[in-house]
């Protein structure tokens, strides 16, 4: 209550300072830098985070320890253990096992393949992470469309678009979803409910589209399709004793994320639980290659951002941001959902969609303080007004990657591939699969919070 | 023994712009002092200056396809290996060079070439004058024709092991 009030005042008592120039200054050239590439985001964040505590806009311990300025540990350490989980399981050969007997499944045809691999990208990318399947499922996929003879490149664009959709339908399966369920406290079956059934639903328009547009174009020979029917995926599995540890392991995790929020555990704890169970269960005694495979680089991406953001929440930017957001759309919370939804799926498209959902979580919960100044704690961070924000806010900012080629981490691989195996894939020709799926799916999404929150109730 | 007294005289070079297939009919129409054709070739451009080196390990890596780097190779198909070589086929000379080309000096060891040839893997070291102007080849082969005498004159009763 009392943090509710010194926060609700300070709303209003925003002092436009040197501090308050120097945490913008900071935050908005640091996006500058973010997205003309010219520094590598990494370094870009973490000294900006440096430059944040040097000023003395937040306090070191402001930074390290608060969980309205500081990083989300939450974030940082639930990434870390779904990381060494899946640097564990990457080189049992699970995933190439999985994609041969796909395409094995679908007798090779071309296009029952493409649907068949689009539904495993998707579900795959909502369990694991989103970069992990498309990253290993891509090379199959140039293999089994050279053994078809046929064109590789919508295979792999359909697969990126995929693992965006499918990432949207839990709380594991995207950053900003990571990030969304940590500062509004929401759990991982919070996610099954709200988004899941959403995320189905855009999978079977999906499927239909790709039957629309590919089913006629995609031909290949039958002694083509043999090549693919005789295929062993049994020869796919490296060590099938670790391979048993690590479905056990991440089936516990999977359990342990369904009932998080009953036995009041943060997700983190499960993620490191089982990070620490599969270390353990491989008897390596030299854990340094596979903590090495974290991938640091986005781990101190996310530091960096949250002091950053962190900042500009102190200083009293995220409240005049929220203040301007609620006047444009006069209070109106349906309204306010639609807007946040729409413009968030423009901003991931164009820029990361990380630094986007860090600005955006503490602009969220400002907004709910000014709406409802009575209100703390989880009354104030779940009230059941606010949740069609939260949820609109993660399929605006997750949908919103497949709007072009540099939209998510995913698009960005498989066009780096496509070009490694000889298949240029122009940020047009993206953008040709993907601007239309995006804007089906967020219209899709737009339809269902409608009907389910403001129609429903 | 220094690196000048044993490398081999180089007389015929491949140009960058040249096909894959010109570049091996050249290859296989050299032959080594044993018979063979030679295994790799500098690479000359028009101002007569090396810009890289071919080796057949070089032609053979431009045939596999990069995605077959991740253990996927074991789900090729019978004439998976022709059909790549098709499709690479429009490759030139310059897109498949070894452009960091490892050099040793003329009055280098032997000792030292070895050592270098062995930690870094190669096969042939081209060998470099006091104005770093290529003047010559090492081969492994005949670094190893050297040591396997040394073994066999060393061994006792006159050569029988």
């Amino acid at each position: 209550m009392e943090h509710a009030e010194a926060a609700g005042h300070a709303v209003h008592a925003v002092v436009m300072d040197s501090t308050f120039y120097m945490a913008c200054g900071i935050f908005f050239v640091a996006l500058a830098l973010i997205i003309s590439e010219k520094i590598h985001k990494t370094i870009v964040a973490l000294f900006g985070a440096s430059l944040v505590l040097v000023l003395k806009i937040l306090e070191q311990h402001e930074a390290f320890h608060l969980e309205e300025f500081g990083i989300d540990w939450n974030v940082i350490f639930l990434l870390i253990g779904m990381m060494t989980i899946i640097n564990i399981m990457r080189p049992t050969g699970l995933f190439e096992y999985i994609a041969i007997r796909s395409a094995k499944a679908g007798r090779g045809e071309p296009l029952r393949i493409m649907i068949i691999f689009a539904i495993i990208t998707a579900v795959l990318s909502a369990l694991l992470d989103n970069v992990t399947t498309v990253l290993l499922l891509a090379p199959v996929t140039l293999l089994i469309a050279d053994a078809l003879e046929v064109d590789p490149i919508p295979y792999l664009i359909v697969e990126a678009i995929a693992s965006n959709i499918g990432g949207t339908a839990t709380l594991i399966g995207d950053p900003p979803n990571i990030m969304i369920a940590s500062k509004a406290k929401l759990s991982f079956m919070d996610f099954v409910i709200h988004l899941t059934p959403a995320v189905i639903f855009m999978m079977f328009v999906l499927v239909l589209i790709l039957k629309l547009v590919f089913g006629k174009r995609l031909k290949t020979r039958d002694e083509l399709k043999e090549r693919i029917m005789q295929m062993d995926e049994r020869e796919a599995i490296k060590d099938p004793v670790m391979l048993t540890k690590s479905l056990v392991v991440l089936g516990i995790v999977l359990v342990g994320f369904i009932f998080h929020g009953v036995l009041h555990y943060e997700p983190a704890t499960i993620a490191l639980f089982g990070a620490g169970l599969l270390l353990l269960l491989t008897g390596t005694h030299e854990p340094h290659h596979i903590l090495a495979e974290v991938e640091w680089p986005v781990i101190f991406f996310f530091i960096g951002l949250f002091i950053m953001v962190g900042g500009l929440v102190k200083v009293g930017a995220i409240s005049m941001m929220s203040q301007k957001m609620l006047a444009l759309t006069h209070g109106n919370l349906f309204a306010t959902s639609m807007v946040i939804m729409w413009f968030s799926a423009i901003a991931s498209a164009v820029v990361d969609n990380i630094p986007y959902v860090a600005t955006m979580n503490p602009l969220v919960i400002d907004m709910a303080k000014e709406l409802w100044p009575g209100h703390s704690g989880m009354e104030l961070l779940q009230h059941p007004e606010l949740m069609p924000i939260w949820w609109s806010l993660a399929l605006g900012a997750c949908l919103g990657g497949n709007g072009s080629a540099i939209g998510a981490s995913a698009n960005v691989i498989v066009v780096g591939m496509a070009e490694k195996a000889g298949h240029k894939i122009s940020f047009l020709k993206f953008m040709a699969y993907g601007v239309p799926i995006m804007f089906i799916t967020v219209f899709i999404s737009m339809i269902y919070v409608w009907v389910r929150y403001y129609i429903l109730g | 023994m220094k690196a000048k007294d044993v490398m081999s005289p180089i007389k015929e070079y491949l140009a960058p712009g040249m096909s894959l297939c010109e570049a091996v009919t050249r290859m296989q129409g050299i032959k080594r002092t044993h018979g063979l054709p030679i295994k790799g070739m500098l690479v000359k451009d028009e101002q007569e200056t090396v810009i890289g080196m071919v080796s057949i390990k070089d032609i053979l890596r431009a045939v596999i396809p990069f995605y077959l780097s991740t253990d996927l190779a074991i789900f090729s198909w019978d004439n998976m290996l022709e059909e790549m070589t098709k499709r690479a086929s429009h490759k030139i000379v310059a897109d498949i060079m070894a452009r960091d080309l490892v050099t040793i000096d003329a009055d280098d060891s032997l000792m030292a070439c070895t050592d270098l040839m062995i930690k870094k893997g190669l096969q042939r070291l081209p060998v470099t004058d006091e104005n770093g102007d290529i003047v010559g080849m090492v081969y492994i082969r005949d670094i190893f024709d050297m040591v396997a005498e040394y073994l066999i004159k060393g061994g006792t009763n006159n050569g029988t092991c």
